[in-house]
């Protein structure tokens, strides 16, 4: 469906120093092209409006900004946030209550502010997981994993069920395995370029992609997935 | 094998017709014939020629030839999403469902036939198989033949080329079914299992008083009873056929566009409706 696969820049951990995020924030976007940023929330819910602004003014008004909160907060706490987050145009709150609860989600869907897209989907492990989600109207975007989806052949039937209910899907995680069948799948919008799993890929595996224009593509001289794992590298780290 | 690295550019796309007549008339509850239409696409690229093909008017080769193959000279045959894509963007104010779909059908069928040709590899290793042989039932019995023609078809199929279940058109004459009915469970025995597809010619209540009546004959499958564009007749047959036929009525014969699957799946599949209603309960419960 498509020859390169858009990136967003995923990682501002509660943990950093807002001047740590806005140092990776602001790679993201103008050294490596990214469209999109997302930060967790949820950590401290009351210092969030703050990182939110910082996060904003790094990458400038142009970029998309996402949050995630992983399941943090309940309903009302996470209308009142998104309300407040709005001021600084999110596009996209992750997990604003917990995945599980497919009401709470449904029920934040039509109550966010208009622009402002709810997105769940990393904890779907089966086809059910990912129906449940799309035919209960819980999600704007979702969100598979093709390690916990079941792998390729997953990864392609959830894109299959995205296309049916016409909702976009958004790959979640590591971004060298997704790669290729993220250039296959119908209604993909985007992968996610997770700090941590960038960070490993880059060090493990010959061919993981790099990002440029703020997308990744195949290399076509190289078969298979195009990654070869570097045994001697990763041995220090064997368990 | 670096070949396959490399881009494989289309270089031609050839489209003909060919109308050829049945052995008999033939004819369902809705439609007769006295000769079928394939049209037949050659898609060429980087040395290799797939086939694909479809049964329809003979327009459809005009469509692939003058319409279709000018998107795809050139391109990459590789990338077939992208030109699945391509093709049905570029219909759009053709109509979709129907010529441009079936015409679409058999091209794409031959590019994933070229794939195929240019790794060198059987399309089913290419596609990963669930399963390595197709369950087969035979399909025929038309309205127009005889007892002893349906009966020397049908018997055919069971006994001879092992089929475990059948299909016979009905509703072209409807009084005459529960006869026609009869005779093909005479000529099949009672092992093998027995369908039936009105192409939708009955209305609701009449479907529903054959169904009562084939399940004597122990029918395990009713299409399209009513017309399939009745999506709300369809779902409320379905709970009202004998229980036997309940999980048999097939209701995708004529759905062209795949996204009118999804509202036919909300209205007929058991699964899907029981789950909803459990998660009204969850939610209830919650």
């Amino acid at each position: 469906m498509r020859e390169r696969v858009p990136l967003y820049g995923s990682g501002g951990f509660t943990t950093y120093s807002d001047d740590e995020m806005r140092e990776q924030l602001s790679r993201w976007v103008f050294e490596d092209g990214c469209r999109w940023v997302k930060i967790k929330i949820g950590s401290e819910p009351p210092r969030d409006p703050h990182r939110v602004h910082v996060a904003r003014e790094a990458i400038g008004d142009c970029a998309g900004l996402f949050v995630d909160a992983n399941g943090a907060l309940d309903c009302k706490q996470a209308l009142d946030y998104a309300n407040r987050f709005s001021e600084e145009n999110v596009a996209w709150f992750e997990e604003p209550v917990s995945s599980d609860d497919i009401v709470g989600l449904a029920s934040l869907r039509y109550a966010l502010p208009v622009h402002m897209e709810l997105a769940a989907g990393e904890y779907g492990y089966t086809q059910d997981d990912f129906r449940t989600l799309l035919a209960n109207e819980a999600i704007d975007v979702l969100q598979a994993d093709v390690t916990r989806c079941g792998g390729i052949t997953g990864f392609l039937r959830v894109a299959a069920l995205c296309d049916a209910f016409h909702r976009p899907l958004s790959a979640h995680c590591a971004p060298a395995m997704h790669l290729h069948v993220a250039c296959a799948a119908p209604r993909l919008r985007h992968q996610e370029w997770f700090h941590d799993h960038v960070r490993i890929e880059q060090m493990l595996f010959d061919g993981a992609p790099r990002a440029i224009d703020g997308a990744i593509a195949p290399d076509l001289s190289r078969p298979g997935c195009g990654l070869d794992f570097k045994h001697a590298d990763a041995q220090c780290y064997a368990v | 094998m670096i070949l396959t690295r490399r881009d494989a550019a289309i270089e031609t796309i050839r489209a003909r017709a060919y109308s050829i007549p049945t052995d008999k008339p033939e004819a369902d509850g809705t439609f007769a014939w006295n000769a079928t239409t394939l049209v037949i696409v050659e898609v060429m690229a980087a040395g290799k020629t797939g086939i694909g093909y479809t049964y329809n008017d003979a327009s459809v080769a005009k469509l692939i030839e003058a319409t279709l193959a000018p998107l795809l000279i050139g391109e990459d045959a590789w990338n077939i999403n992208a030109l699945w894509l391509r093709m049905f963007q570029h219909i759009r104010n053709i109509g979709r469902s129907g010529i441009a779909a079936t015409a679409i059908s058999a091209i794409d069928c031959a590019l994933w036939d070229v794939k195929a040709r240019l790794l060198d590899i059987p399309l089913a290793r290419l596609l990963g198989v669930w399963r390595v042989r197709v369950p087969l039932y035979g399909s025929g019995g038309f309205t127009t033949y005889s007892d002893d023609e349906m009966r020397e078809q049908l018997s055919h199929w069971v006994d001879e080329d092992g089929c475990r279940w059948v299909k016979i058109k009905i509703g072209s004459e409807p009084p005459r079914d529960p006869h026609r009915v009869r005779v093909a469970r005479g000529a099949i025995g009672d092992d093998a299992g027995l369908f039936v597809d009105a192409n939708g010619a009955l209305d609701g209540k009449q479907a529903l008083d054959y169904a009562q009546r084939f399940s004597e004959q122990n029918v395990v499958w009713f299409e399209e009873p009513v017309s399939s564009d009745d999506v709300a007749g369809l779902a409320a047959l379905r709970n009202a056929l004998p229980a036997r036929m309940e999980h048999q009525c097939a209701v995708v014969a004529h759905v062209s566009a795949r996204t009118q699957y999804r509202p036919l799946r909300h209205c007929s599949d058991g699964d899907f409706s029981d789950r909803l209603r459990t998660m009204g309960r969850e939610s209830s419960s919650a």
